[in-house]
């Protein structure tokens, strides 16, 4: 008896091992792990990026590692449509435009394995040749850039502004791409020798990035806002995030000597964002971060030896504006809150009895100097200061090349501004409001961008920068940018100064800018981004991701962690620590009877030495330093979703939105030959109308087949029984 | 009702139908339908009655206007469907489902 109970035991067990439990779906198809989609975007009249059916798009795999292979794909292929699985090189504007146009594509795939990662194509820009020309001051006029002839971004393929109806995906994963160049380009679908196709079965991909808005961000805002459909959805967000600022010396309303148009306060300013066709891969370096650290250096510079304020200019305002790659939308909103006196703040007497920081207006500023992209191989170490075509602060550039030259940075004057004016650049929304405003851009080219990749997957540290965080603070680009900065201190300190000051000597701090290249560039949990975390940061909000954040400026319901740390950073460098409230996170809250200071707590780069939490300090969010700063951060909303009644069409003002999506799926399958496919649904329909047929003739002749009387239920059958019992019997029996 | 009972009288058919037709005037076109069928064999296969003929007047009525409000209906739907995406805000706002990514 045990003997046999262990043997079925053992059978039991051995078909339970048997059984592997997989569901038919996953023994079908393998996931295509992806990195980042193409989507869709809308302006105030078009839409751009990629959409596909819903369900997504099915087609064969053909992988493109030569031109050839696209010649094949598109004038040979016969099992169209295809999905073009590509190298970087080959993803080109020309190449997508081609791939477009033929019609045979249901997507695109591109591998960027750790092989593939440097396989950039020899210059190439997601962006236009002509950036933001839409909003640019020069549109229409004199010096509006022209696409054909000597554009400012030569290697924009436009791609960005271009709408796709099929999906485009980016995978960076090892084996992902291993398993579609081999288990399932080689094996499957390559080609014969002289050139025929394969035969079927054939290894397809299926991608899905459904998009839900289209035409124009109008329409699709007013559909997000329909109130009588059944259910109702939301079909785009808004961009947008928050532009953050802070000026050296506080100002107080009730300080007399403020007075609101005395032109006496420099601006300095740095874009914050960038974009590429990809989801969350903006990991822009020469286009934003050059300059975004050389400006946080400048104001670090100056806060540990500010110019004393006592000539014309009475104080410096750093801003760090997030959302201009889309048509300047952050500063057409810093002038547009300029105007509407709310910036920085309304006034509200009632709420800040003890003053709040003057309003600011155009016509308080004094210059704009204007930090744009910095360094990049190819540009090597020349610096040029662009200016206005109307420019008439001559004395003023003389000035900044004197600077540069006791701070031995090869700057000079950009030989085409006179007649082409500012390159694309924030100032540009600054002179829209007030033309005669002198405003300086530096970067690292005269007459058209030295930086192949601007907006691209390739404005990368290694590839466009030669940085390594190894070579340490001696090697080119932090050299460089460490110049910019003491050169911009020096010339800041020099205006912002009474002549008797004496000018010290600015010596940027090359470790602290490899330091910062470091957090921005390649790896976020960096000592300097732990430095200045605290709860709404990772690593206590969330832990740090491996890639850098990404500098998209993203929808308006999020903030975006690549702000969030460059203000902390502005904070940390330019505030002071209030030395009563170390480790005292719960009242590190400056008082809320006044707008001109604000209390934001942090870790610092050394823990503290009064710290007495059980935890260790780094583990401790309350762990840190309290910071009286002067920064904040205001919207960065384009002006055109929060005026009234906008009219979309008009162009004033960026109206870019981006759509929503519910579900992302890519995945891997062997796919039947069609006439397979159509053979087996045939075989069902046959099935179909033939059972259908059968039933409906058993059911005419049931009397006929079946005996009468055998249809019945139990309860009939058994008085049948009962009444053909008492038939037998002779007795009728009324029932 | 069952129009089959012997207990029902004519006259009770013949005021159904009515009604029945009637209703289908108050932008109800599927009571016009359901009038047709449910009366079709009443009004042609059963054997004659004296409201037979009445009934059969009504029933043609309500396929005709059943048949007619059908033909509207296909005709506004091609119309709308076409021209839904030029119309913009005027179509979206007569929309109870508008289908996502498209014009």
């Amino acid at each position: 008896m045990l003997v046999r109970g262990f043997l079925t035991g053992l059978l039991l067990a051995l078909l339970a091992a048997l059984a592997t439990g997989k569901r038919l779906k996953d023994r079908m198809y393998q996931p295509l792990i992806t990195h980042g989609f193409c989507f869709r975007r809308t302006n105030g009249t078009h839409q751009f990026g990629c959409s596909n059916s819903m369900g997504g798009d099915v087609g064969v795999v053909h992988v493109l590692f030569a031109e050839s292979d696209l010649d094949w794909m598109l004038e040979q292929g016969p099992h169209w449509p295809y999905m073009a699985v590509v190298r970087p090189s080959l993803f080109t504007g020309a190449n997508v435009e081609r791939m477009k146009r033929s019609g045979k594509i249901a997507g695109i795939v591109v591998v960027m394995n750790e092989a593939l990662a440097n396989d950039a194509p020899d210059g190439y820009s997601d962006d236009q040749s002509c950036p933001n020309q839409l909003s640019s001051l020069y549109w229409d006029s004199q010096g509006q850039c022209d696409p054909d002839e000597a554009p400012w971004n030569p290697n924009g393929s436009g791609m960005l502004l271009e709408s796709f109806d099929f999906p485009i995906f980016l995978t960076r994963h090892e084996n992902t791409t291993q398993f579609l160049l081999e288990d399932c380009f080689n094996a499957f679908n390559k080609p014969h020798e002289d050139g025929s196709a394969r035969d079927w079965p054939l290894c397809a991909v299926e991608l899905d990035a459904h998009m839900y808005s289209a035409v124009s961000t109008e329409t699709c805002l007013r559909r997000s806002n329909l109130v009588n459909t059944l259910n109702p959805v939301k079909f785009c967000d808004e961009l947008g995030d928050f532009s953050y600022f802070t000026f050296l010396k506080a100002e107080n309303t009730s300080d007399p000597s403020i007075v609101e148009e005395d032109q006496s306060v420099i601006v300095v300013s740095s874009q914050l964002d960038s974009i590429t066709l990809f989801d969350l891969n903006e990991f822009g370096a020469d286009s934003p971060i050059t300059s975004i650290v050389a400006l946080l250096e400048t104001a670090r510079l100056l806060a540990v030896n500010p110019p004393d304020f006592q000539g014309d200019v009475s104080n410096i305002l750093f801003s760090l504006l997030f959302g201009e790659a889309f048509d300047y939308m952050a500063s057409q909103r810093l002038v547009y809150d300029m105007a509407e006196n709310q910036f920085p703040r309304k006034y509200d007497a009632e709420k800040y009895p003890h003053g709040q920081k003057p309003l600011f207006n155009v016509t308080r500023i004094n210059q704009i100097v204007e930090i744009g992209q910095l360094f990049n191989q190819k540009s090597g170490q020349k610096v040029f200061a662009h200016t206005d075509t109307e420019f008439q602060g001559q004395e003023l550039l003389n000035d900044l090349l004197s600077a540069a030259r006791r701070h031995q940075l090869d700057l000079s004057a950009a030989t085409v501004s006179p007649s082409k004016g500012l390159p694309p650049a924030s100032s540009q929304s600054i002179l829209k409001a007030q033309r005669d405003i002198p405003a300086m851009v530096i970067t690292d080219f005269d007459d058209q961008y030295t930086n192949p990749y601007y907006h691209s997957l390739f404005d990368r540290p290694k590839s466009n920068l030669n940085y390594d965080h190894d070579q340490g603070p001696d090697q080119e680009v932090v050299q460089h940018i460490g110049r910019v900065a003491s050169t911009l201190a020096d010339y800041l300190f020099e205006k912002a100064s009474s002549s008797r000051a004496r000018v010290p000597t600015f010596q940027a701090n090359y470790t602290l800018v490899n330091e910062l290249l470091y957090c921005y560039l390649v790896k976020p949990a960096c000592p300097l981004f732990l430095a200045v975390a605290n709860k709404e940061t990772p690593p206590f909000y969330d832990p740090f991701p491996i890639d850098p954040f990404p500098q998209y400026v993203g929808v308006d319901i999020k903030t975006q962690f690549h702000g969030i740390f460059s203000h902390h950073l502005l904070a940390y460098f330019t505030g002071e620590i209030v030395e009563e409230l170390t480790n005292n996170l719960e009242d590190c809250q400056a008082p809320d009877d006044q707008d001109v200071f604000s209390y934001m707590f942090l870790k610092g780069e050394s823990a503290p030495s009064n710290w007495t939490g059980e935890k260790p300090c780094n583990e401790s969010v309350s762990c840190g330093y309290c910071f009286k700063t002067l920064s904040f951060r205001k919207e960065s909303k384009s002006p055109a979703f929060v005026i009234e009644g906008y009219d979309f069409k008009s162009l004033n003002y960026s109206s870019w939105a981006e759509s929503v999506w519910k579900s992302v799926n890519a995945r891997i399958f062997l796919k039947g030959a069609p006439s397979l496919e159509a053979g087996f649904f045939a075989i069902g329909v046959i099935v179909f109308v033939f059972s259908l047929v059968i039933v409906f003739w058993l059911n005419r002749h049931a009397s006929e087949i079946f005996e009468p009387g055998t249809r019945t239920n139990s309860t009939e059958s058994s008085a049948t029984t009962v009444s053909t019992a008492g038939g037998a019997a002779g007795r009728p029996i009324a029932l | 009702m069952d129009l089959s009972s012997a207990k029902v009288s004519g006259a009770d058919k013949l005021d159904l139908c009515r009604k029945y037709f009637l209703g289908g005037f108050a932008l109800l076109p599927f009571l016009w339908a359901v009038n047709a069928v449910w009366f079709a064999s009443l009004a042609f296969r059963a054997p004659p009655f004296a409201e037979q003929k009445a009934i059969r007047q009504y029933v043609l009525a309500s396929a005709v206007g059943a048949g007619l409000s059908l033909l509207v209906l296909i005709v506004w739907i091609v119309i709308f469907n076409q021209y839904r995406a030029d119309w913009g805000a005027v179509a979206d706002a007569m929309s109870f489902n508008i289908p996502t990514g498209q014009p």
